[in-house]
C-alpha cells in the first residue's frame, strides 16, 4: 500500500488514517472455493485453530496409524515365521477393507468432532450469512465444506492402509492380489469417507452446537453400527443372507463395506456378512447414492433456511 | 443512473407480500432506507444481494442484474447483517481477513486491507483477541469492517446502530459517514428511525409494507414542517392560556401533550410567542423546531412528493 493521503496533524485519533480502495485483480469464484477448500481442510486437523482442537484428530488419526503399522510389521517378519503362522495370516494381511470397518470406532470419532467444525460453527454463529453475501454460492459453499471433510476422513483412513499397501509390495506376497485389494479399499474408504461426511455435515447441521452434534454423530452412527451388527449376527445364526442384507442398508459401514465386497469381489470384512451377489451389489450401490443424496439434500436445505439473512 | 435500482420490484411470499411494486433509485453517497420492522428492508437487501429471486420486477446493482450475475455483484458488494454473525473463538484480525479472502482479495492484499481497515474502523490491539470477549460496539466495528475490507463499490448496513449505547452510535454514523463521502464506497443503511439518519445520510428512501413512500434528498425531507414546538412554565392550565392567546391572534397552534405545536407562517410569530409568554409571567422552557418524524412521512401516506 503506497502512503496514506496527509492525515491531518494533531488528530490523534488512531483510525483517521487515508483509505486506499483496492485497485488490483480480484480472483475469480474457483480461486475462492479452493482457499475455503484448503482452510477448511485445514481446520479438519485443528490447523489455523486453539491448540486444544488439534487434539482429537491427531490422536485419532495415530490411532489409526498403530493397527496398519502393526499389520506393516507382520509382514515384513512374515518369512521369518512358521509355514503354518504364515498361512493364517495370508488373508487377514490382504484383507485391506476389513481395516476401515474394524476401525470404525475411530473413524465415527473423528467424523464426529470435526464435522461440527465445518457444519455447526457457522450456523451457530450465523456466520454462513456472511458467506453467502460473497461470491460463492450457496450449493458451492456446502459442496466444498463436504469436500474438505470427505477429504480429511479419507486422508486418515487412507494414509494407514498406504503404509501397510507399501510394507506388503516390499515383501515376498502375491503383488496382484495386494494391489487388487488394496485398490478396492482404497474405492471403499473414498466412498465411506464421502457417505460419513454428507452423514455426519446433516446431523451438525440440524443441531448446530458443536458439543450436541458430535455426541449426535456419534450415538447415530454408533447405534445404527451395532443394531445392524447384532441383526446381521442373528441373521447369520438362523442362515437368513436377506435379513441380513437387508440390515445391512441401515449403517454406513455396513452398507459401504456390502458394496466394495460385491463389487469388487472381496471378501466381507466379518463372517457374519455375507457376500452379496449382483442384484445385491446394485442394491447397495442404490442404497450409498440415497444416503449420500438424502444427507446432502437435508443438509444444504438446512444451511439455506437457517441462513435466512 | 445510481448504483442500485429497482423497477416495479415485487416479492411475494407464501402469506406476505414484502415488497409491493417497489420502484427506487439508491443515488451514489448514503442513502437511508428508513421503515418499521417488517416493512421490507431486509428482503430488499436479500434481493439486492442476489439471495432472493423477485417475484416479478427488475433489478440493477452496480450495473448488473442480482439475480443472473449474483457472484459478480457479491464481489463488489459489502453487507453487514443486523444480527450477530461473528465466530467467538475467532480473533477480528483472523476473521476479516478471512472474509476479505472470501471475497476474491489474493492473500496478501487481504491481510494488509484487513489491518488498515481494523485501523480505520478503529479497532486496536482488541483485533487480536477472540471476538466472543467483545463489546457490542467492538463487534459492530467488526462486522463493519468485513463488510468494507474488499474495498466494495456499495455497502448494504442493516440497521448497524441496533444495540449501541448513545457514544457508541455516535461512532458509528460518524464512521458511515467516512465510508461514504471519504472512502468513496457507496452506503445503503436501514433504520427504523429517521432522526437517527438524518445527520449522516444524503438521501432518504421510505418504504412501509413493501411499498415507497418517500425518496428524497434528506435536506428536502427534513428541514421544513413550519412548526415549533412551545413549552411553557407556570402554574397547571398556563399552557392552554397561551394556545388559546395564539389562537386569538389568528396563529394556527394545538396541544401535544402538555406542549403546545404552533404553525409559523412569518418569522414574527415566533416573537408573538415569546412576548406572550413574558405578558403572562411565565418561563420560556423551550422553542424548538419540529421536525418529520417517521410517523408523520408514514401519516402522509406519501405525501405529495411521494
Amino acid at each position: 500500500m503506497s502512503e496514506p493521503a496527509n492525515p491531518p496533524a494533531g488528530r490523534g485519533v488512531i483510525h483517521d488514517i487515508g483509505y486506499q480502495p483496492f485497485t488490483g485483480r480480484r480472483q475469480s469464484t474457483g480461486a475462492v472455493a479452493w482457499s475455503l477448500y484448503v482452510l477448511s481442510l485445514r481446520h479438519c486437523f485443528g490447523l489455523g485453530r486453539s491448540g486444544k482442537s488439534k487434539v482429537m484428530p491427531w490422536l485419532v488419526a495415530g490411532l489409526l496409524l498403530v493397527p496398519a503399522l502393526v499389520l506393516a510389521g507382520l509382514l515384513l517378519q512374515l518369512n521369518k515365521m512358521s509355514l503354518s503362522s504364515q498361512a493364517d495370516l495370508f488373508a487377514p494381511l490382504a484383507n485391506y477393507f476389513g481395516f476401515p470397518y474394524w476401525t470404525q470406532l475411530l473413524i465415527t470419532i473423528f467424523a464426529a468432532a470435526q464435522a461440527p467444525v465445518l457444519f455447526a460453527r457457522d450456523l451457530r454463529y450465523r456466520t454462513v450469512v456472511l458467506y453467502f453475501a460473497r461470491p460463492l454460492s450457496r450449493s458451492a459453499y456446502v459442496v466444498v465444506r463436504l469436500a474438505a471433510l470427505a477429504t480429511a476422513l479419507f486422508a486418515v483412513v487412507a494414509v494407514p492402509l498406504t503404509i501397510w499397501y507399501a510394507a506388503a509390495m516390499s515383501v515376498d506376497v502375491d503383488h496382484g492380489e495386494h494391489t487388487r485389494n488394496y485398490l478396492a479399499a482404497i474405492a471403499g474408504v473414498a466412498i465411506l469417507a464421502l457417505l460419513l461426511s454428507t452423514f455426519s455435515g446433516m446431523v451438525s447441521a440440524i443441531t448446530t452446537r458443536s458439543g450436541l452434534a458430535v455426541t449426535a454423530v456419534i450415538v447415530a452412527l454408533m447405534l445404527t453400527s451395532g443394531i445392524v451388527t447384532s441383526v446381521q449376527g442373528a441373521a447369520y445364526d438362523s442362515g437368513n443372507r436377506t435379513v441380513s442384507f437387508i440390515g445391512a442398508l441401515f449403517s454406513p459401514f455396513t452398507v459401504v463395506a456390502e458394496f466394495v465386497s460385491g463389487a469388487f469381489h472381496q471378501p466381507t470384512p466379518s463372517d457374519s456378512m455375507p457376500h452379496p451377489g449382483g442384484g445385491w451389489t446394485v442394491g447397495f450401490g442404490i442404497a450409498l447414492l440415497c444416503w449420500v443424496l438424502g444427507s446432502a439434500y437435508v443438509l444444504l436445505h438446512r444451511t439455506r433456511k437457517a441462513a435466512s439473512l | 443512473m445510481g448504483v442500485a435500482a429497482t423497477q416495479g420490484l415485487t416479492v411475494q411470499y407464501p402469506r406476505v407480500r414484502a415488497l409491493d411494486d417497489l420502484t427506487l433509485s439508491v443515488p451514489d453517497g448514503i442513502t437511508g432506507v428508513i421503515g418499521v420492522n417488517g416493512a421490507g428492508k431486509s428482503t430488499l437487501i436479500k434481493v439486492l444481494l442476489g439471495l432472493l429471486q423477485p417475484t416479478s420486477g427488475t433489478v440493477q446493482v452496480l450495473g448488473m442484474d442480482p439475480a443472473t450475475q449474483g457472484a459478480q455483484v457479491r464481489a463488489l458488494l459489502g453487507y453487514m447483517p443486523d444480527h450477530d454473525v461473528l465466530p467467538g473463538d475467532v480473533s477480528a484480525a483472523d476473521f476479516v481477513m478471512h472474509m476479505a479472502m472470501m471475497s476474491g482479495l489474493p492473500r496478501n492484499a487481504a491481510r494488509e486491507r484487513t489491518s488498515d481497515v481494523l485501523r480505520h474502523v478503529g479497532l486496536a490491539e482488541e483485533r487480536h483477541r477472540p471476538m466472543g470477549g467483545y463489546s457490542t460496539g467492538m463487534k459492530q466495528r467488526a462486522k463493519l469492517a468485513q463488510a468494507i475490507v474488499h474495498s466494495p463499490h456499495l455497502v448494504l448496513l442493516d440497521e448497524p446502530t441496533n444495540g449501541l449505547d448513545p457514544r457508541a452510535r455516535d461512532d458509528m454514523l460518524e464512521l458511515i459517514g467516512r465510508i461514504g463521502h471519504d472512502f468513496g464506497i457507496s452506503v445503503m443503511v436501514t433504520s427504523h428511525l429517521l432522526g437517527e439518519l438524518e445527520r449522516t445520510v444524503d438521501h432518504v428512501i421510505v418504504i412501509d409494507a413493501g411499498r415507497l413512500l418517500r425518496a428524497e434528498r434528506t435536506q428536502d425531507l427534513t428541514h421544513t414542517t413550519g412548526n415549533v414546538l412551545v413549552e411553557v412554565l407556570g402554574p397547571p392550565g398556563s399552557d392552554r392560556r397561551i394556545g388559546q392567546a395564539l389562537l386569538d391572534r389568528g396563529v394556527t397552534a394545538w396541544p401535544v401533550g402538555d406542549r403546545i405545536e404552533v404553525r409559523v407562517e412569518r418569522p414574527e410569530t415566533l416573537d408573538l410567542i415569546r412576548d406572550l409568554v413574558a405578558d403572562e409571567g411565565l418561563g420560556l422552557v423551550r422553542l424548538q423546531e419540529v421536525h418529520h418524524s417517521l410517523e408523520e412521512v408514514f401519516a402522509q401516506g406519501g405525501g405529495p412528493h411521494g
